[in-house]
């Protein structure tokens, strides 16, 4: 070995470690955000959406909100905070997704009712044969 | 001097499909869906606003992906974009089966359990 030999980058190790662990530190907290706030909007979402209508004419979309936000409380209880906000946004869109499509059902009945209450079945409007 | 040749062409060949911006299934198909009730006139005219908030969801799922966010990402924010425009197609949808009923209604003719309509 030469005497004289260059140290490419004169940094003492404790040094260097240091900044990588700073870094490391930094780079969690910028990542890592607690999402309280996607949580309390499919709280809100899911609840609004529990109505007797939506059970009955989105039941699916209806569970799949439910089991969603389930997740999303596992997940916070995990601390694992990426997954739970993901699955809080899907909680919340599947809830207004399970509202919209109980209401879009319920407004077709109500429009096939409406037609049917107007033009009464053929055999009533059928006139007597001479 | 050959194998060097090859070696950068090879090199430049892979940076060139890492920065293109890459296909996703779920966002395809989010986009397809997205232009089929753009191209729809009940959905433009009775739901203006849930389709412009389906644009934005996957306007933000191509720019993740443009982003190179991460695949679960992408799929996620695609997802979202896909329940806002099945949104944006039902509420269209009941709007123009209210709008029948509406008249009818005005008229004096009743119909039976309409209150789980209201928003």
């Amino acid at each position: 070995m030469k005497p004289n030999a260059r140290v490419p980058y004169p940094i003492a190790p404790a040094a260097r470690a240091a900044a990588c662990l700073a870094c490391l530190v930094l780079a969690g907290c910028a990542t890592v955000i607690v999402p309280n706030g996607p949580m309390a909007l499919a709280e809100a979402a899911v609840q609004r959406a529990s109505t007797p209508c939506t059970r009955e004419l989105a039941a699916v979309q209806l569970q799949l909100a439910s089991d969603k936000l389930a997740g999303a409380r596992r997940a916070m209880g995990h601390k694992d905070y990426v997954r739970a906000r993901r699955l809080a946004e899907q909680a919340e869109v599947d809830a207004q997704a399970a509202e919209s499509h109980a209401r879009s059902s319920r407004s077709r009945q109500l429009a096939l009712a409406a037609v049917d209450a107007a033009h009464p079945s053929d055999d009533c409007l059928a006139r007597p044969q001479p | 001097m050959t194998a060097r040749s090859l070696a950068l062409a090879a090199v430049l060949a892979l940076s060139a499909c890492a920065s293109m911006p890459g296909r996703h299934p779920a966002l395809d198909d989010a986009q397809g869906r997205y232009d089929l009730a753009r191209s729809d006139p009940q959905v433009g005219t009775l739901a203006r606003a849930e389709l412009d908030r389906a644009g934005l969801a996957l306007q933000a799922a191509r720019q993740a992906l443009a982003d190179g966010q991460a695949a679960a990402q992408v799929e996620h924010l695609a997802y979202l974009a896909n329940q806002r425009i099945t949104i944006a197609r039902d509420e269209a949808g009941s709007r123009a089966a209210q709008a029948m009923v509406a008249p009818r209604r005005q008229a004096g003719t009743t119909t039976p359990g309409n209150s789980s309509l209201s928003r």
